[in-house]
């Protein structure tokens, strides 16, 4: 280290007293500080409701009443079979007359779920009953296989 | 919480060029001082005890000036960089001379790091931030003769450290620049 005498001590010390940051450095610095402050106090804000919550017997019910419904939602989703809601479907088209499986509600519905083939696979479910027809049929036999009446079905169609 | 966020920012606006300016000048460089002042900033944010200080002026001033000196006593030698002194102090602005001015200045820096506590910051206040006696007495919360007595001995530390020996100094050393 270099040995130097009193004055020129005071001389390095009013060389560092007249230092002056850049004015945009200095600008800098405090926006970033400013910037820091805001966030901090964002996630202070989060920590404040979140403890509000666990300090207050009412929220905490609620909150753990929130948990136990979407987890029991969470576990019904889970334990459903991927192909339940295709067979539900399938049942409850086939167990309907045939007028119902032509309505145009019904077709769109079809189309919706697998597209024109659905649609030509519910024609032909609809169509089925029916079969190759007997020369003439009485208007209470057409009735009665419209209606979805299965005896009378197998009736006409021989 | 809310009330502290809004204090720390209306004491940010009204304090922190000079903060900043203080961190530049304790420790010669722009980024180093950005960063001090954020973890100034931080550490003001979070404490605990801030609620119990009568002046955060001074508080801030204190907790800025040891976070300088930390900084210098924990980083490692690096080479000196030619463009963080913003203020000539001769004439002369080659390269050279700039590097040796910042040698200097980094040289009573460091000495001043090694004087204790209140001693430090009190001259740190009086002859770096060119502050009355006065002004810093009222911050330490000392009388300005305690002050002065504090300057005085961290002045002598300085001496003892970078004055030159006994024998130099019947006028063999000759470093005196200004007049």
């Amino acid at each position: 280290m270099s040995k130097i005498d009193e004055n020129e001590i005071r001389r390095r010390l009013k060389l560092l007293s007249q230092i002056e940051p850049a004015p945009e450095a200095a600008r800098r610095a405090i926006e970033r500080v400013r910037d820091t402050l805001a966030n901090e106090e964002k996630r202070r804000e989060s920590t404040r409701m979140w403890r509000t919550i666990l300090k207050s017997p009412i929220t905490k019910l609620a909150a753990a009443a929130v948990i136990i419904v979407a987890i029991g939602l969470l576990a019904l989703l889970v334990h459903r079979r991927p192909g339940e809601q295709a067979d539900t479907t399938t049942v409850s088209e086939v167990t309907k007359s045939p007028v119902e499986m032509m309505t145009a509600m019904s077709l769109e519905r079809a189309f919706r779920r697998g597209g024109i083939e659905a649609v030509e696979k519910q024609c032909k479910q609809a169509f089925k009953p029916i079969g190759p027809r007997p020369g003439s049929l009485s208007v209470e036999q057409i009735l009665a296989e419209f209606n979805g009446d299965g005896k009378s079905s197998e009736r006409t169609r021989l | 919480m809310q009330s502290r966020s809004h204090q720390l920012l209306e004491f940010l606006e009204r304090a922190g060029p000079s903060l900043y300016a203080l961190l530049t000048r304790l420790t010669l460089r722009e980024d180093v001082a950005e960063e001090l002042m954020q973890e100034l900033f931080i550490k003001l944010n979070g404490s605990k005890n801030l609620d119990k200080v009568n002046n955060l002026t001074a508080y801030a001033y204190r907790a800025a000036i040891n976070l300088a000196f930390d900084w210098r006593r924990s980083r490692k030698r690096t080479p000196l960089r030619l463009d963080q002194v913003h203020e000539p102090a001769s004439n002369d602005n080659s390269p050279l001379s700039k590097l040796i001015q910042t040698e200097e200045l980094e040289e009573i820096l460091n000495a001043i790091g090694r004087v204790n506590g209140p001693s430090r910051e009190a001259f740190v206040m009086r002859y770096i931030q060119q502050q009355s006696t006065d002004d810093i007495a009222e911050q330490l919360g000392k009388t300005p003769h305690q002050v002065r007595a504090l300057c005085s001995r961290a002045l002598n530390h300085l001496r003892d450290v970078l004055g030159p020996e006994q024998a130099q100094s019947s006028g063999k050393e000759t470093h005196n620049v200004e007049n």
